[in-house]
């Protein structure tokens, strides 16, 4: 008789504990099962967006290379192309009887040659990812200064501010690239003669300032792809891109990426 | 009784253990909130000493039992608010925590003051307790399915601590509330079947609390 007394004191109590239990046991295993659901679709959005990002990236990098070898293609027919179909005319024209002239013809068409070989060498630098990936932005930046200032037409700055940082080899080229097509707009388009390039770094971002005291443009009649692009790289590196140009007052383009992205 | 017993002595040897699982991972980086699980452990010890005196003693030290268990289920209270306090848990701004914390120590001195002067049952505050065990776990709950995505829930200290918790609160409410008529029409005691209960949902949050400080292997 106690055995059962017994048995009958324990049982509800082992029932109603089982009961409690399964249900705490069910509660807490849903709330699992959700969270591992939600965070399973998470990790799927963020690995598309990192494949879409690769994506645009790469897109990017092609049209990088493109407008390059457009650049190349436009430098050696415009510039290179013309001084060494000069030279070539000098010398075809060399008349040996008459020494003096053939002299000064042969000194001319060294020079134009010389001239010529310098202009390769500095779109082959200008060209060349590996100045940037070795030295840094800083010093492409420079080696862009030093060959805008050559040319005579530009007084160029290059102001450098905090504590300058390597930022990762890509994003560094991409905005050297930006740069580069900046400058080409303004010799294209600003009639231009002063331009300053600033490079702000603080702990937190990087902030690409390029000024010209050109003509200015109006964002709202200008249509071309390169303000686009320049646009898309600097978002690629999850930056922002401003363009400043009231009329007759110059321009002024804002580029600021945030370092601890991007470093 | 002795199945009430061995669940005492039992729980007594799972805080021990989680005593010395606290000690093995004393040097271990943790957050902050787990120096108020230390002090719920060595307040575990407290009360698994002070019921083991009671059933052995149960004539002459009683009424100190009763009073010394208000003071440890108090400790563990203020220890589980200020695990919650200082937990990561964004979707409830630290202000709010406060004066949800106010807010229940309020009621549990309230409870206790009636309790003191007879106008409430001892239960009273003991509700409070429970519930206090159920809110806390409800809001992290609730963050981890709205805000987190990152952490691994499995190899989360917090998780395994706020779910020892939230047991602990379900199984210890009922015990509180006069349920015990429903079970008139059938022969059993009652309250030894709530105490039983409420002993285990004690030993659980242990459990709990071994598993948050081996969670700590996984922490980065």
């Amino acid at each position: 008789m106690p055995e059962v007394s017994r048995l009958s004191q324990i049982l509800p109590f082992i029932l109603v504990s089982f009961i409690l239990m399964l249900f705490l046991v069910s509660f807490i295993v849903s709330i699992i099962y959700k969270y591992q659901k939600r965070q399973h679709t998470y990790f799927t959005e963020v690995e598309q967006l990192k494949a879409s990002h690769e994506n645009e990236l790469l897109k990017s990098q092609i049209e990088m290379q493109e407008q390059t070898f457009q650049n190349i293609s436009r430098e050696i027919h415009d510039n290179i192309g013309q001084k060494l179909t000069l030279a070539k005319l000098h010398l075809n024209t060399l008349n040996f009887n008459d020494t003096g002239k053939t002299e000064s013809q042969v000194n001319n068409s060294i020079d134009i040659i010389t001239d010529a070989i310098n202009d390769l060498s500095d779109i082959s630098r200008g060209m060349n990812s590996e100045l940037i990936l070795n030295s840094g932005l800083i010093k492409a930046l420079e080696f862009e200064v030093a060959q805008l200032q050559k040319s005579g037409q530009y007084q160029v700055q290059l102001v450098v501010s905090g504590n300058a940082v390597f930022l990762n080899e890509d994003v560094e080229l991409v905005l050297f690239r930006i740069v580069q097509e900046v400058i080409n707009n303004i010799i294209k388009h600003a009639q231009a003669t002063n331009i300053t390039m600033q490079l702000n770094y603080t702990a937190v971002s990087l902030q690409l300032v390029v000024t010209d005291n050109g003509k200015g443009f109006l964002q709202t009649s200008y249509n071309g792809s390169g303000l686009h692009n320049m646009k898309k790289r600097t978002q690629l590196l999850n930056g922002t891109f401003k363009i400043q140009s009231p009329a007759m007052q110059g321009t002024t383009i804002i580029i600021e990426i945030p370092l601890t992205e991007n470093n | 009784m002795l199945f009430h017993k061995l669940i005492i002595y039992f729980g007594t040897a799972i805080i021990i253990l989680a005593f010395f699982v606290a000690m093995y991972f004393r040097k271990v980086q943790k957050p902050m909130y787990f120096r108020w699980v230390y002090l719920y452990i060595i307040m575990g010890i407290f009360l698994s000493v002070n019921t083991i005196f009671f059933i052995r003693f149960e004539n002459v030290y009683a009424k100190t039992a009763l009073v010394l268990q208000q003071v440890f289920f108090l400790t563990q209270f203020l220890c589980g608010s200020f695990i919650f306090l200082y937990s990561d848990v964004p979707i409830i701004k630290r202000k709010n925590k406060i004066i949800i914390i106010a807010i229940l120590i309020f009621l549990y001195s309230i409870g206790y003051v009636l309790y003191l002067i007879k106008l409430a049952p001892y239960r009273f505050f003991m509700i409070l307790l429970s519930l206090s065990f159920i809110v806390y776990p409800t809001f992290y709950y609730k963050n981890i399915l709205i805000k987190v995505y990152r952490i691994q829930l499995l190899k989360d200290s917090l998780f395994w601590i706020f779910t020892g918790f939230f047991f602990c609160g379900c199984l210890s409410l009922p015990t509180y509330f006069p349920i015990k008529f429903a079970f008139k029409s059938i022969q059993f005691d009652y309250n030894n079947m709530a105490s039983g209960l409420l002993n285990i949902s004690l030993l659980l949050v242990y459990l709990f609390v071994i598993k948050s400080f081996l969670c700590l292997k996984y922490q980065d």
